[in-house]
Order: C-alpha cells, then sequence, then structure tokens
C-alpha cells in the first residue's frame, strides 16, 4: 500500500489535472461556472487525490466516503449534480488505472464506494436514482415519438445527448427531491434552457422534456410519493420556464 | 441591565437562535449582549453558554454555508463573532485553581480552521492548565521550538480537514524523536472522526473528540 501511496502522491497534480481536462470537455462547466468554477474545480479535483491519499495511507476507504458523502451535500446546493461528483471519482480511477501502479485495485475500490455512498438512504429520491437507468430510454424514445423531427434534424448525436442529458437531469432531480428544495432543480431548468437556446434548441424542448419525466415516472410505478413528488416539482420548473423572458438563463457562477 | 429580568433563568434553546441570528446578521453588539446579558447574568454557566450556545451556532453556521445558504463571507463574519463571544465569556468564567501542568494547543501546519483548538485551549486554561495556544497552521519547525522553549507537559494538536493529516503525520514523529522525551501527545479535531484509527495510526496518546473530553483527557494523562 505505501507504494501505491507514493505514486499516487508524486502523480496527484497530473492525474487531478488530466480528470480536469477531460471533464471540461464539456462545455457545460465554462458556460455554467466560467472562471471561477474552473478554479475551484482544479481545488476540487487536487482534494480528491489527497482525501484518496488519506484513504489508503488509513487503510480505511471510510475516510475517501466520508468525504463523498460530506461533498455530495456542499455541490449539490451549488449547481452541480450527484452525477457529475460520481463522473470525476470514475474518471480518477481511470486515470489512477492507465498508470498500471501495483495496488491500484485497491485505490480504485476506495473510488467506487465513495461513488456507491452518493446513492441516497431509502426513500423517494434513492428510489429515482435506482429508477433511472430503466426511465431514460423510455423518456428519450417517448421524447423522439413526439418529435421525430428532433432527430432527424440533429442527427445521430442528439440520440447520445439525449440519453446523456437525460441522465444529469434525473440526477438534479433526485438531488432536489433528497434536499426538499426544489429551488435547486428549477434554478438549473432555468440555465439549461439558456444553455439549450444558444445551441439552437428551442426552450419548448425542455419543458416537453420535463413533461414526458413526469410521464414516463408516473407509467413506471414508482411509489405514488415519488410520483407526486416529480410530477409538482416538473409543473414548477414548466411555469417557470413558460414565464422566462428570451435569453434569460445565462451563466451563475457557484457560491464561494 | 436594568431590563434584564432575573427573575427568568436564561432559555438557551432561545438564546441560540436569538444569538444566530445576530451571527447571521453580523451584529457583533447585540451577539455579545445576548451572551452576556441574556446568558451569564440570567444565571447560564459559562461552559453551558459554550457549548449549548456558541458552539452549537456555530455547527449551525458550518452546516448553512454547506447547504449554501450562507456564503464564505457570512461564515467569516458569523465566526469572527463567536471568537469574540468566547474571549468576552473568558472573563466571566470561574476558573480552578492552577495545577502547574503546561498544555501547548495547536493547529498543525496547513490547518486554519482554528476554533475548535481555540475552545480546548479556553476549556484547559479554566481547568486550571497553563496554556500556550497557539492558533492556526503552526510551522512544524516552529512548533519544536516552542516545544524546546516551553517544556509543555502535554501537547495537543488539531486538525480539522482531513487533508491535513499528513501535517500531523509529519509532527507527532518529530515531536517524539526531537523534543522531550516521553511528551505526550493529543490529538483532536473533526478529522479525527472521518480517520476515526488516525489517534492509533500516529501514535498519539489519546484523542478528544470535544473540549470537554480534551480536559478530561489531559487530567487522566497528567494525573490532576
Amino acid at each position: 500500500m505505501n507504494e501505491l501511496v507514493l505514486h499516487i502522491e508524486s502523480t496527484g497534480p497530473e492525474v487531478a489535472a488530466r480528470v480536469l481536462a477531460d471533464m471540461y470537455q464539456n462545455p457545460f462547466w465554462d458556460e455554467r461556472f466560467g472562471a471561477r468554477g474552473r478554479k475551484f474545480s482544479a481545488e476540487d479535483g487536487q482534494l480528491h487525490v489527497s482525501y484518496l491519499v488519506e484513504a489508503l495511507v488509513a487503510q480505511d476507504p471510510e475516510v475517501l466516503s466520508r468525504y463523498s458523502s460530506w461533498l455530495q451535500s456542499v455541490l449539490v446546493s451549488r449547481g452541480m449534480c450527484s452525477r457529475h461528483l460520481a463522473e470525476n471519482f470514475e474518471r480518477l480511477a481511470g486515470a489512477l488505472a492507465e498508470r498500471g501502479y501495483p495496488g491500484i485495485e485497491h485505490a480504485r475500490e476506495y473510488l467506487q464506494r465513495a461513488v456507491d455512498v452518493l446513492r441516497y438512504a431509502p426513500g423517494p429520491a434513492r428510489e429515482l436514482q435506482d429508477a433511472s437507468a430503466a426511465l431514460i430510454p423510455c423518456i428519450a424514445a417517448a421524447l423522439c415519438a413526439r418529435h421525430p423531427q428532433w432527430e432527424s434534424h440533429w442527427g445521430q448525436v442528439w440520440q447520445e445527448r439525449c440519453i446523456d442529458d437525460l441522465v444529469y437531469l434525473l440526477s438534479y432531480i433526485a438531488d432536489a427531491v433528497e434536499q426538499k428544495r426544489p429551488e435547486l432543480f428549477i434554478a438549473h431548468a432555468r440555465w439549461l434552457s439558456g444553455f439549450w437556446e444558444r445551441r439552437g434548441i428551442p426552450r419548448e424542448h425542455l419543458i416537453d422534456t420535463l413533461e414526458i419525466i413526469a410521464d414516463e415516472v408516473e407509467r413506471a410505478g414508482v411509489s405514488a410519493e415519488l410520483c407526486t413528488v416529480v410530477t409538482l416539482l416538473m409543473d414548477r420548473a414548466k411555469d417557470v420556464l413558460c414565464a422566462m423572458d428570451p435569453g434569460a438563463g445565462k451563466e451563475q457562477e457557484m457560491s464561494p | 441591565m436594568d431590563d434584564i429580568d432575573l427573575s427568568v433563568p436564561a432559555d438557551l434553546d432561545t438564546l441560540r437562535a436569538r444569538y444566530l441570528a445576530a451571527q447571521l446578521k453580523g451584529n457583533r453588539r447585540e451577539a455579545l449582549r445576548l451572551i452576556i446579558d441574556e446568558g451569564v447574568v440570567r444565571g447560564a454557566g459559562v461552559p453551558e453558554l459554550r457549548r449549548e450556545v456558541i458552539q452549537e451556532a456555530q455547527r449551525e453556521i458550518g452546516r448553512l454555508w454547506q447547504e449554501n445558504r450562507i456564503s464564505i463571507a457570512e461564515e467569516h463574519m458569523a465566526t469572527a463573532i463567536s471568537q469574540l463571544a468566547l474571549a468576552h465569556l473568558y472573563q466571566y468564567a470561574a476558573f480552578h485553581p492552577s495545577n502547574s501542568k503546561k498544555v501547548i494547543v495547536a493547529c498543525v501546519e496547513g490547518e486554519l480552521h482554528d476554533f475548535p483548538a481555540r475552545l480546548v485551549a479556553d476549556c484547559l486554561d479554566l481547568a486550571g492548565f497553563e496554556v500556550k495556544f497557539l492558533g492556526a497552521s503552526v510551522p512544524t519547525d516552529s512548533l519544536l521550538s516552542m516545544i524546546e522553549v516551553e517544556k509543555p507537559d502535554l501537547v495537543a494538536l488539531s486538525v480539522t480537514m482531513t487533508f491535513n493529516a499528513s501535517a500531523l503525520r509529519t509532527a507527532v514523529p518529530r515531536i517524539r524523536a526531537e523534543a522531550s522525551n516521553g511528551l505526550p501527545i493529543v490529538i483532536g479535531g473533526h478529522a479525527c472522526q472521518w480517520a476515526k484509527n488516525l489517534a492509533k495510526e500516529v501514535g498519539a496518546d489519546g484523542v478528544g473528540m470535544s473540549a470537554d473530553e480534551m480536559v478530561a483527557l489531559a487530567r487522566q494523562i497528567l494525573e490532576v
């Protein structure tokens, strides 16, 4: 384990920088959080490595898991979703695995546990997290059926981007449900509508998406509690989007 | 003071809520007035005010920042008020007689969160220990110099952020190697909750998870 720790410590900054570069290939990050967000993301990346090292030194994966759980509540209240954090841990695991350090399976195990703790305790948010994998293709298919012209207009890449967008949307919804803070999702929906509009995707696309999410959640046979909370949240978000001025929904920086 | 109804004892839950509200508004005078006039003068003990009002309010401040309900500037402002409140409470506290034992309390190098260590220092002071409080982020070399000069009976090191545990892993062995033989070292801070085996791992003589626990630990180790 000591050798692994030494390897990770010595290459940590480089690995964290590589993970950051991968993350920022998605224009979402610069547009949503700007230069300040990039600075915080870089710092967080280094912290992920530091906490992984601490966990390995202590031979206690809970050190990283506790950090993950704490960070989840910090980040989802600042415009990100749990899936973003999970991806960063997964990228870090991948970047470290590529280096082939002896004992790297320990680091991967610890990082996987850090991802696992991002699943909420039993309740409507957890139910949505668990149902997301099955829901997403149904939502995508329903969107395509309602608007066949979108796929023909934007091509195959639309399907892929649609799936990605739905992964994050459902994560944002689960986070808002767990935190009992609908405003977290509504703020994201507001911003997202502007982000999509700047890419030629009309606001109606997002409004329809939210409507179909509520329909598919209801169709999925989930608990009445989840169904109700998602329907109410989607209705509120749609109302906000419908009332927005054209061109609204610009960059939102993370609060300090 | 004329307006304070001394027949009504201090209600710490209400006091905490009002204190927190004053903190969040940055109202130093009101925060201090509440602690002294509504707390001390109404018969609340200093340890209870420290623990049930100031410390609990700080936990709430931390939670509010975590949930992005207050900014880091607001958190710093609120914490500065609590530092001031602790200083004012100090003069109302009943000191135990000196036990002639000296303790150095310090945050490890890189650790900027000194409020928990400050609480420990105050509690040890009131318990009769002679305390040298070194504050935040004490370079290990400087800590060793201080130990050499002050010749304490105990060193208490604080680490809040787990990523500063590496500084603890540096400091403890160096103290063992370079300072007086057998000098007991205890640790505390939030990092000890996240890394539960930290005390054992660094070879500390004990871990205190609260200021009161640290006082009990110091008394036990130093047999006073």
